[in-house]
């Protein structure tokens, strides 16, 4: 007839500390008892981690570099006068709005000319589209071209908000808002390196304060 | 010259208040007068079947009145002064199997009774509260209900209630807002579809009626209990999804000294784009209490006070809370019982990222400088009579005011500034009109009165209701419950709503052992007075006030059942319940880009369905070693109003909690998993509101804690080594917030 076995480690313990033994020999049973108990638990404890780090996809959830933005010119624009439609020129005068960024001070009023010219680029889509709601401030993103860059960097000396106010698409544009460093228009330059992005490219813009149309 | 809004609030409030008065004076009355029959004492000892030692911490009840009393170390109650008549005396204890008895007492005897408990294999709760205004046992009840002790609270070294709730099955938490079964999705603090209650006195605030967690003096509590599905029949507006209570701990015979200390740090996220500092950023925070019976007064005192730096950088906050309650036995037949709450907070303030590849640092039109102040605080009184041998009534009253407002200039459009206060009072009178029907009838007034400067002023809401419910058990292992509750609101004297909810519950102990339960109900939620007059600029869009704004409700229908299987000596306790809510007339907030003077404006505007299926289930494998609970919430949400899936929904949501227990050594893991939501509100990505607002993942998060009872000078401790998210997993549960970073902590509990 077999014995009943202790079901715990506990129940071990309980039963060693009722033998009648020497002491020295209890004390070294309950030693080793525990030192098994011990390991029993971290081996359960890695197992059990080791399935669910398994079972979770080991994918660790949210990875910033997966979201890392290159090769980029983003920012915000700020209407000054604040949200509601009162505070933007009527809609048949706001037919498009976008950032655009050129190498140089533009030259010429048609941007066609520039933008064929490569030396402009500008938000893909336009800024007053169907999630406009005449709010306080729109945010943009522009991805650099490869062939932009020159040597590894990429220049824009003179980036605006600009407006089409009337149908002809290729003269009809206007500046609204300028990336400038001071409040008395002068443009301010970036330089993106290749693989990196300038993410603060905060233009404001005023409707009652326009800046000045550099060709004129 | 006073607005009308003024008057009718201070007229409202002496009428409340004179009403209270006479209620409570009419009761103190009644309470001193002692019912026809003569009286007795009841007593007894509670041992173990095992061992035949006593058990102390047991709760003996007096199920039809509402006496209650907790063992002491012999495990040895009595109860004085006892009316003659027929008692069911409900013994219960964690751990433990409830046991029901039947006592007879005659006038001028003295009953003693001995009573054995069984140890229970699953770890299943006792009696609950909530479902019906009364004390009953779990299995007895045609509701889902979910019960969440005072060990797992300590075990799991939660200092908020959100802390617990994530792991109740069906229920999801998130930035405050509580979730049961989809009912809620992410309304930035806004109209709580789940009623919170503190010991049965109503917890949600004026102003948002949102819940403040912060405001629960968790160190004392004694139990959660989570009723799923709805609950305005009983208990009125905002319990569509379901009711939390709260409920503390009673003051024992024995002085009970209880202290936790607790520290903790943040590791540093392993992408070095959202490491912003070489500090260990860290927390700690200490919690005491003391309770103790003396004579016929019992007294509950408890405090504590946290700081955390917070894992993201400008999110530290400091907390303290103060939690008093004082009861009385006024008489043989009526106990009186009083509580007192204060919290406050100094946070910083913000809540989106600035984008996900700088999660961890604010904005960057963040002004640094802002602090919120936030202070709550609660009072109340209850009056418990039992006005003869077979029914019972209970008045309550109280008070919760919540104010804050933040550094910003008053004259800037950042200021913001509330106070709030809700007034509650209900009175209960619960018969039994034969041994197998019990009648309760009630009615609640309630104010919620509410001065900031983004609401427009000074606002009073005023509900009034009544409500009745029978249950009968007169057929054979059938319980029937059937109750409804009108309730006419009143905000600003300009708009009124009358809302009727009814119900209906069944429940079916069938041969098997298998109990089975059906209900079916209609719920609402009169709109927060925010939501109806705020007036505020949020994220440079303008949000206009809609006094017409209707309330909205819903009916919800529940199909379960419970069975406790054992096989190959292996017991296993499984819960499967099927669900579907019909909501009407839910409240979003709204976008209207032809209007000049308010851009967001909240509105009655989506019909949804949720259809779900939840599994439960719980089990001791090897002789009480390793215990697994496992819950599968399936659900289908769906906005009929587009056709797409609910928003800030998660369609699947699996908990899993396993306990290796070996003595004094507990080993114990959470695993939380919850599927990536389909839908956020894509006007907060698409108008830039949130920067990168729709990246979401599924949610996978692990906890492990290493639980050591022990002894210090004699005195019984417990050391709790905790490590929340062990694998650091990144997930977000509104759009734009970082969720809690792996984090590690040390807790000391000590119980003199």
């Amino acid at each position: 007839m077999h014995a009943i076995q202790p079901r715990t480690a506990a129940q071990l313990v309980t039963r060693c500390s009722q033998f009648n033994g020497p002491v020295e020999y209890v004390t070294r049973i309950q030693a080793a008892v525990t030192q098994l108990t011990a390991i029993r638990m971290t081996l359960f404890a890695a197992s059990l981690l080791a399935i669910l780090y398994g079972f979770s996809g080991c994918s660790g959830g949210i990875n910033p570099q997966d979201y890392a933005v290159k090769n980029t010119i983003a920012g915000r624009i700020t209407f000054i006068q604040g949200a509601g439609a009162e505070h933007f020129p009527p809609k048949d005068s706001l037919i498009d709005l976008r950032v655009v960024a050129f190498h140089d001070v533009p030259k010429d009023s048609n941007l066609i000319v520039e933008l064929l010219s490569g030396t402009a680029i500008y938000t893909p889509s336009t800024l007053i589209d169907s999630s406009f709601h005449y709010q306080a401030s729109i945010d943009y993103s522009i991805v650099i071209p490869d062939n932009q860059f020159a040597n590894g960097a990429a220049h824009y000396a003179y980036i605006v908000v600009a407006q089409q106010y009337g149908p002809d698409f290729t003269h009809d544009w206007r500046p609204v808002g300028l990336f400038s460093a001071d409040s008395i228009f002068t443009p301010a330059a970036i330089t993106v390196q290749r693989g990196e992005s300038q993410l603060n490219v905060n233009i404001p813009v005023d409707f009652l304060h326009l800046p000045p149309e550099p060709y004129k | 010259m006073r607005t009308p809004s003024l008057t009718v609030m201070a007229s409202f409030k002496a009428c409340r208040l004179r009403s209270i008065g006479v209620f409570f004076i009419l009761l103190l009355c009644i309470s001193f007068s002692a019912p026809a029959a003569g009286v007795g004492s009841i007593g007894g000892q509670v041992v173990d079947s095992a061992t035949t030692k006593g058990i102390p911490g047991v709760t003996v009840r007096l199920s039809k009145t509402t006496l209650g009393k907790i063992t002491n170390n012999n495990g040895e109650f009595r109860f004085r002064q006892v009316p003659a008549g027929q008692y069911q005396i409900l013994v219960s204890l964690i751990g433990y199997e409830t046991r029901t008895l039947t006592v007879q007492l005659k006038a001028d005897d003295s009953v003693w009774l001995r009573i054995e408990l069984r140890e229970q294999v699953i770890r299943t709760s006792e009696v609950v509260v909530s479902a019906n205004k009364r004390v009953q046992a779990v299995q007895d009840v045609p509701l889902s209900i979910a019960v969440v002790d005072a060990a797992t609270i300590s075990d799991r070294g939660a200092t908020k209630l959100d802390e617990v709730l994530r792991y109740v099955p069906g229920v999801n938490v998130a930035q405050g807002q509580v979730n049961i079964r989809g009912t809620s999705g992410f309304a930035y603090g806004l109209g709580s579809r789940t009623l919170l209650m503190l010991d049965n006195f109503p917890m949600l605030s004026a102003d948002n009626a949102d819940m403040s967690f912060d405001a629960l003096p968790m160190f004392s509590v004694d139990r959660i209990e989570v009723v799923k599905g709805p609950g305005s029949a009983l208990y009125g507006t905002s319990a569509v999804g379901g009711v939390v209570n709260v409920l503390t701990k009673e003051p024992s015979a024995d002085p009970e000294i209880r202290l936790r200390a607790f520290g903790s740090a943040y590791t540093q996220p392993r992408y070095a784009e959202w490491k912003w500092t070489d500090k260990l950023l860290h927390g700690q925070g200490v919690d005491a209490s003391y309770g103790r019976l003396f004579g016929s007064t019992g007294i509950v005192l408890a405090g504590g006070m946290r700081s955390d730096n917070g894992y993201t950088q400008f999110s530290d906050s400091k907390r303290f809370n103060l939690y008093g309650k004082c009861t009385q036995v006024l008489s043989p037949f009526s106990q009186l019982l009083i509580f007192c709450q204060y919290a406050y907070e100094d946070r910083a303030d913000w809540i989106n990222w600035r984008s996900v590849v700088q999660a961890t640092l604010p904005p960057e039109n963040t002004d640094r400088s802002l602090r919120v102040y936030s202070g709550k605080f609660s009072a109340g009184a209850e009056l418990k009579n039992q006005l003869s041998d077979n029914s019972f009534a209970i008045l309550r009253a109280s008070v919760f005011r919540t104010a804050y407002n933040n550094t910003a200039s008053p004259d800037s459009t950042d200021y913001l500034a509330s106070t709030a206060t809700a007034y509650n009072s209900e009175g209960q009178y619960t018969t039994f009109l034969n041994p197998k029907v019990a009648l309760t009838l009630g009615m609640t007034l309630s104010a919620n009165s509410v001065s900031s400067g983004q609401s427009n002023g000074n606002n009073v809401q005023a509900i009034g209701a009544g409500y009745g419910q029978v249950e009968f058990s007169n057929i054979n292992d059938i319980i029937v419950t059937a109750g409804a509750r009108l309730d006419a609101e009143k905000t600003r004297g300009e708009n009124s709503s009358v809302e009727f909810s009814p119900k209906l519950g069944i429940h079916y102990k069938a041969p098997t052992e298998t109990n089975i339960r059906l209900s079916v109900g209609r719920s609402f939620r009169a709109p927060s007075i925010e939501e109806r007059y705020a007036d505020i600029q949020f994220a440079g869009f303008r949000v206009g006030h809609n006094p017409d704004l209707k309330p909205e409700h819903g009916w919800s229908f529940e199909l379960g059942a419970e069975q406790t299987l054992s096989i190959s000596g292996t017991v296993f306790n499984l819960d499967l319940s099927v669900y579907q809510s019909e909501l009407y007339d839910l409240i979003e907030p709204q976008f209207d880009v032809s209007s000049t003077s308010a851009q967001i404006q909240f509105n009655n505007v989506t019909r949804a369905r949720i259809q779900g299926m939840e599994c439960d289930a719980k089990t001791w494998i090897i002789c009480k070693v390793l215990g697994l609970e496992s819950s599968l919430n399936l659900m289908q949400p769906t906005d009929l109003s587009t056709g797409t899936t609910l928003a800030f929904r998660h369609n699947v949501q699996w908990t899993n909690r396993l306990i290796y227990d070996i003595g004094n050594v507990e080993l114990q893991c959470d695993y939380r998993y919850l599927s990536r939501q389909e839908q956020v509100d894509d006007r907060l990505v698409n108008l830039g509101l949130v920067a990168d607002g729709d990246i979401r993942v599924p949610i996978h998060v692990v906890d492990l804690r290493v639980l050591l009872n022990t002894h210090i000078a004699s005195v019984p401790c417990k050391w709790t080594v905790s490590c929340k998210n062990i694998f650091d997993y990144y997930y977000v549960e509104i759009p734009g917030n970082l969720a809690p970073i792996r984090s590690v902590s040390l807790q000391l509990e000590c119980t003199l």
